[in-house]
């Protein structure tokens, strides 16, 4: 939490990364960004996309039982139902994601 | 200035001011040319009670505002080179010290990072000033002012506990 965490090299040689916020919220967002632009980054340069608003019941219930509650095999499942029914709302975002970087 | 020694000082507390604000204004006159020419022992300020109306505290007080949380806003530079940064950080020191961490590999940055949490010379006066002035925003102006007097005397009763703070760690400067 709060570590981003490097995933790979997109088409147009962006270097994509997940971050997970936690009970931080936007705080993680602000101090990652400031802390980059205090080194020099350029604003254009980093783009977050929030997936927050994507996650829904059965990806909160199973990260719930998964990492509170230990049931780690059962919380998988449902998270990964979860993310499977979310699914076409993520890649739209992340389409929208990669118009924002061509423009 | 050997470019490699230069650290971020970043002091930090639950809101950005009054206390770290007034932490990194300190810093910024301890370790100031003027301060190296007087020697730290002399420097008037440091039992002034004028201090607050003297300094950048009051510029940068409205700046740092509520909105302004997990941002790491720069002050400027000591005379070591060192950059001075306040920081708002509410009650998640963990995850923003691990955040802060990983943008500086990411960034590319050598720099050393300190650390300073400014939570312990902090008083109930400021804490009650902040929290009347947050509770009562713009709409009862008479309760924000009763909540900035009392943040005013808070700060100048604080001020020598964070000058002996900000005064702890100067073998780690320079």
């Amino acid at each position: 939490m709060g570590i981003p965490k490097y995933m790979g090299t997109d088409t147009q040689g962006n270097q994509v990364f997940v971050l997970g916020r936690g009970p931080a919220g936007r705080l993680v967002e602000e101090t990652l960004r400031s802390i980059l632009f205090a080194g020099g980054f350029a604003e254009e340069e980093i783009l977050f996309i929030d997936l927050q608003p994507h996650l829904n019941f059965c990806t909160r219930l199973g990260g719930f039982l998964s990492r509170r509650l230990g049931l780690i095999f059962p919380g998988r499942q449902l998270a990964a139902v979860g993310i499977w029914c979310a699914l076409n709302h993520i890649e739209r975002c992340v389409q929208e994601g990669r118009k924002q970087l061509k423009s | 200035m050997d470019k490699e020694l230069a650290m971020w000082v970043i002091y930090h507390g639950y809101h950005a001011a009054p206390v770290p604000l007034l932490a990194a204004t300190l810093h910024r006159q301890c370790y100031s040319a003027s301060a190296s020419r007087l020697g730290v022992a002399k420097l008037s300020f440091l039992d002034d009670t004028l201090f607050l109306d003297h300094s950048d505290f009051d510029k940068w007080r409205p700046k740092l505002s509520k909105k302004s949380f997990g941002v790491v806003t720069p002050l400027g530079s000591d005379r070591y080179g060192n950059r001075v940064f306040v920081l708002g950080r509410r009650h998640f020191l963990s995850i923003l010290e691990r955040t802060i961490h990983a943008s500086m590999t990411l960034g590319g940055n050598q720099e050393k990072i300190l650390l300073v949490d400014t939570a312990g010379c902090t008083n109930a006066k400021i804490e009650l000033g902040v929290w009347m002035q947050h509770l009562a925003g713009r709409s009862y102006p008479s309760i924000c002012r009763l909540g900035e007097m009392l943040i005013r005397q808070g700060t100048r009763q604080a001020l020598s506990k964070v000058a002996n703070l900000v005064q702890s760690f100067e073998k780690e400067l320079c």
